[in-house]
């Protein structure tokens, strides 16, 4: 013991007086519960984490009047220091918490304990509440169409999907809380499913996470942070959204908060009624008769979505269980038939998500946290056809063999990784086990049902040999029933020159897992022979990172710069290929590289926040392996992102501009290599907020695609000038659209 | 203020109900005759039907033969039977006992021209030179492999075919004999039963099969199994038209435009399949002009593929005597 007296306080604060201090929010005056508070003097120095109610008490003697430092820090709030004289046993000192600005976000994904961005080892982006309200973004799809690096598709039965880094969806994971979200249709989880109405910010990680978070996490890493705990005993809110194309959302949420239980409960509904290229803004469906206007190009939709989140905290620990479930209904009402117009084919895609989680996080003792979760998911995706007589309107359910099709998946799975954080020590680590076990059941798998088990564990560690400089190597080893697992390790560096300057470089190892599909699939017919492989390996990629930040407080203006250069390399790429003379089959032959540069800047200045990005992305172009072509195809993408705060009216203005550069590429028609492309595209939204009686009511109001981008043209230039070039577009967005959103907030302290 | 807002949110929380459609009116056909035929959904059936009748003259199994036998007098081609997308490799070997495995099958097999043209079929002039054929037998409509044969035609006579076989991996030979018969355009032979048998009607008794073929795809080259309709061999003749409504075409449009003795004149291309909503969807602007072995035109044109419940294989059509 470096102190004997730091014993003898200990000893003595059973039996001496108590002085209280309470942790509180400058902003709005409430407690910060769980705060830690630092007390020294000459002689001693210990650390208290505060209650719920920010409390903290700490023994002292009547009379004491030597110099002590308080130090009080927590998550999302500014460190604070203050000297103070003696010990006051009658009054309870408030200490109040500066919270960080925006410029600045805490995190938690991949993270030992929750950590602020500029400090995390691996670059994060934060896209936060403030973002997703004024974009007036329902879901992730509204909301990542101002991403930098993220390229957006649409299929209007399938959903939205994505490609980030140039690399398609099957390569990215999708968390909600930590927690997989499972569902994926040729690959792609369909982003459109994932509701906005209950999150607090998105954690957006480009480069693999594969040692934490396992297969899929090769291009990226989203992890979707729902609404935290609040300290008050109760909020009602309420909000509703109406867009011109013909959107009607509504949803409600209750949390409550008694001493150290927390209950949150919200639901909701999003209703779209179709839109086809023409349609007017402002167009109110109504009955109309069963002519070719029933068919429409986007379609009707309807989703119901429930939440139920609890929290019981203990100790330093949290421990709660949060359920979703999800429904939605896609209509696709089908053309007329030729020649009569008599009769129509309609379907209904049914898809379920029935998501619970428990999970237990917190400090375990002063060195030791631990982040657990146990969660169990549920996937289903029914398609029903019927057959419409459209002159009488009677409804068959169709018997041919393909078109009633069930899909099933289900996911159980377990990860708990135990930290060991010493904010003296050079050396941290991290512990930890992940295990998956899917099923997934539908007309092409082998049998109709297969199951593939993972079992991993990691471990990561950080290593400071200086305090400016981290080095965080990892590792995760894992046994699949399925397949042969690779060795998946991970470097990553983080060198702080000063307070300004900050280089971060990384080599990740990420990995894609081979479906159940591609390792399952059976198709055979009188015209195919398609089946899976059960013999694939994984999909793996070497991912290298580089990034320079620099931040600045210039006066009252505070400056971001990043600047970020990747490569990836992936190898082992699962692709379906002619097998034999008659047979299909998906192989490990593959390879596909992309790589790029990102600039970005962020400005805050009194009330003017200013981001700007740009990009430049090469995507691997496979031709080029036989063929006498570029090696890359690049694409450019901007971003601008300005918004202005009026802080007495309650007004924000804000715009969100992103170019999507021209997408080329190259295809062989005939044993000819033609150019091809996808046009490039301009997105812009502009929003006004406004808040109303003591911020109970918002209200915003905004234009979405203000360029009015609707289908993407897809061409095939000609090869020499002799043949005739052929076109065709993509739906890509619904059009200018106009929505205007109302939220109700009541709370009682 | 707050009450306008409350208003607007109750406009948006009832508005949003899904509409109720309202029937369409029914389209006037006018004067014609509409006929549906059942092929099964999985296409497994042949129908052999007659126009002036207006009736099913039979029906089959499409796994009922493996090899239709020419029967005029003079007749030596031998088909396959194409709806079960079977294949014929023709080895070099003169000795049936020598072949017993598939090699080269693979790789060299053919199909009969979907046209049916006599000089273009699979087995081709064996008289010629005289070798052992391997047959792949094709698949049944669930996808079953049939078997491999290996034969070889014996004699042909103004009366019979002979041929020797026996299955490509087994020892035993046996004896075909098929007895010509002039009724007919084709005697089958079946080599599960080991027997010929009369399946496609009297040659005057028909004039369309809707059966499965097996289709030539160029570009790349690759044999397909379509769905659709062939014509009788025996003097029908099937006019195309492109280019005028089913409603106006009279017997003027019989003059001035080829006709076709082609099998498959009529064909598969009537309806198009759609990989987007994995739909069959009707042409409407192809109709044709039967010209049967009576002499009398028809014009006709397909309405449906589809019945009532939406199954598909019910090749359904509008026809009228011109």
């Amino acid at each position: 013991m470096k102190y004997p007296a730091l014993l003898l306080v200990f000893f003595l604060s059973f039996f001496g007086q108590a002085q209280e201090i309470q942790i509180l929010s400058v902003t709005d005056s409430l407690p910060v519960p769980f705060s830690t508070l630092i007390v020294k003097n000459k002689l001693i120095s210990f650390g208290k984490t505060a209650d719920d109610k920010g409390k903290v008490r700490f023994q002292g003697s009547e009379g004491d009047s030597s110099l002590y430092t308080l130090i009080a820090q927590a998550v999302g709030f500014e460190k604070f220091t203050k000297e103070v004289t003696g010990i006051d046993l009658n009054h309870t000192r408030k200490i109040y918490l500066k919270s960080i600005s925006a410029l600045s976000e805490v995190v938690v994904t991949s993270q030992y304990v929750p950590t602020r961005v500029e400090q995390s080892v691996q670059k994060i982006q934060v896209i936060d509440k403030e973002k997703i309200q004024q974009m007036g973004a329902v879901n992730l799809k509204d909301v990542l169409s101002n991403q930098l690096n993220v390229r957006l598709q649409q299929d209007n039965i399938l959903g939205s999907g994505m490609s980030l880094q140039g690399i398609s969806g099957e390569n990215i994971k999708i968390l909600m809380d930590g927690v997989p979200v499972i569902g994926r249709l040729n690959g792609n989880i369909d982003l459109s499913q994932i509701n906005l109405n209950n999150v607090e910010r998105i954690e957006f990680i480009e480069g693999p996470l594969s040692v934490q978070y396992g297969s899929n996490a090769l291009a990226g890493t989203i992890n979707i942070i729902t609404k935290n705990p609040t300290t008050k005993k109760i909020i009602v809110g309420l909000t509703t959204y109406y867009e011109s194309i013909g959107t009607y959302n509504i949803n409600a949420d209750v949390t409550s908060y008694l001493k150290k239980h927390q209950i949150q409960v919200s639901g909701g509904r999003n209703y779209f009624d179709g839109w086809n290229p023409g349609q007017k803004a402002f167009y109110l469906s109504k009955s109309h008769i069963a002519d070719s206007s029933r068919f429409k190009q986007w379609k009707p939709k309807e989703q119901y979505f429930f939440n139920l989140g609890y929290q019981y905290s203990f100790r330093k620990l949290n421990l709660g269980f949060k359920s979703t479930y999800f429904d939605e209904q896609i209509i696709n009402r089908g053309y007329p038939r030729a020649p009569y117009a008599e009769s129509a084919f309609d379907d209904y895609y049914n898809t379920k998500r029935i998501d619970n989680h428990i999970f237990l996080n917190g400090k375990i003792t002063q060195r030791w946290s631990v982040n657990a979760l146990t969660a169990y998911n549920y996937y289903s995706r029914i398609k029903k056809t019927v057959y419409k007589d459209l002159t009488t309107l009677e409804e068959v359910l169709s018997e041919n063999s393909n078109d009633q099709d069930t899909s099933n998946f289900t996911l159980f799975m377990s990860r708990a990784s135990f930290t060991h954080v010493r904010d003296s020590s050079k050396l941290n680590y991290e512990l930890g086990y992940d295990i998956n076990y899917e099923s997934a059941l539908g007309k092409r798998i082998d049998h109709q049902l297969q199951y593939m088990g993972d079992y991993a564990a990691f471990a990561t560690l950080e290593y400071k040999p200086i305090s400016s400089l981290v080095i965080k190597p990892g590792l995760r080893y894992s046994y699949n029933t399925a397949y042969n697992t690779p060795l998946t390790p991970l470097l990553n560096i983080k060198y702080a020159v000063n307070s300004r300057h900050t280089f971060r470089a990384s080599y990740a190892r990420g990995f894609r897992a081979p479906s159940l599909k591609e390792l399952y699939f059976v198709f055979v017919d009188i015209n195919h022979n398609i089946v899976g492989n059960r013999e694939l390996k994984s999909e793996q990629s070497n991912n290298y990172t580089v990034s320079y930040n620099y931040r600045t407080t210039v006066n009252s203006c505070r400056f971001k710069f990043d600047a970020n250069v990747f490569y990836n390399d992936i190898f082992n790429l699962i692709t379906l290929a002619q097998t034999s003379a008659t047979q299909y089959s998906y192989i490990n032959v593959g390879k596909y590289k992309t790589m790029g540069i990102q600039l970005g800047t962020t400005m805050k200045w009194k009330r003017l926040t200013l981001q700007t990005g740009v990009n430049y992305t090469g995507r691997y172009n496979q031709l080029s392996e036989s063929e006498s072509v570029p090696t890359f195809n690049y694409s450019p993408e901007a971003q601008i992102n300005p918004s202005y705060k009026f802080i007495k009216q309650k007004i924000t203005l804000s715009l969100f501009y992103k170019y999507n550069g021209k997408l080329p590429g190259y295809v062989l028609v005939d044993n000819t290599v033609k150019q091809s492309s996808i046009s490039d595209y301009h997105l812009l939204d502009a929003t006004v907020s406004k808040l109303f009686f003591a911020d109970r009511v918002s209200l915003s109001i905004g234009c979405k695609n203000i360029g009015d981008v609707k289908n993407l043209n897809s061409n095939l230039a000609s090869g020499g000038g002799a043949h005739s070039a052929s076109s065709s577009t993509v739906p890509f967005s619904t059009g200018r659209n106009y929505f205007i959103k109302l939220s109700f907030n009541f709370s009682q302290q | 203020m707050m009450r306008l807002l409350v208003i607007l949110m109750i406009t948006v929380l009832f508005y949003s109900c899904q509409k109720k459609e309202l029937p369409a009116p029914a389209f006037d056909r006018g004067d014609v005759i509409t006929t549906q035929v059942d092929m099964g959904s999985t296409y497994k059936d042949q129908i052999w039907y007659s126009l002036s009748e207006n009736r099913i003259v039979s029906t089959n199994h499409k796994t009922d033969w493996d090899l239709a036998f020419e029967c005029s007098v003079s007749g030596n081609h031998i088909f396959l039977n194409g709806s079960k997308s079977m294949k014929v490799y023709k080895t070099t070997s003169t000795d049936l006992s020598s072949v017993n495995d598939t090699t080269g099958l693979e790789a060299n097999s053919k199909a009969d021209t979907p046209s049916g043209k006599q000089d273009s079929t699979a087995i081709g002039s064996w008289m010629d030179s005289n070798t052992v054929y391997i047959i792949n037998r094709g698949f049944s409509e669930t996808g079953q492999q049939q078997g491999y044969v290996k034969m070889m035609i014996t004699s042909v006579s103004a009366t019979q075919f002979l041929m020797e076989y026996g299955d490509v991996f087994g020892t035993q030979t046996l004896q075909g004999v098929i007895h010509k018969n002039e009724d007919y355009n084709f005697v089958m032979f079946s080599f599960t039963t080991n027997q010929s048998l009369v399946i496609e009607p009297k040659k005057t008794e028909y004039d369309l099969c809707f059966t499965v073929y097996t289709h030539f795809f160029t570009n790349p080259f690759q044999y397909y199994q379509v769905t659709g309709v062939l014509q009788n061999h025996y003097h029908t003749r099937v006019i195309r038209i492109r280019d005028k409504p089913f409603a106006d075409i009279g017997i003027n449009d019989t003059l001035g435009r080829p006709s076709s003795t082609d099998r498959n004149a009529i064909g598969y291309d009537w309806k198009t399949f759609s990989l987007t909503t994995n739909l069959f969807t009707i042409n409407p602007a192809y109709c044709y002009i039967i010209n049967d072995a009576k002499g009398y035109y028809y014009k006709l044109h397909f309405i449906d593929f589809y019945n009532t419940s939406g199954i598909k294989g019910f090749p359904k059509f509008e026809f009228k005597k011109l």
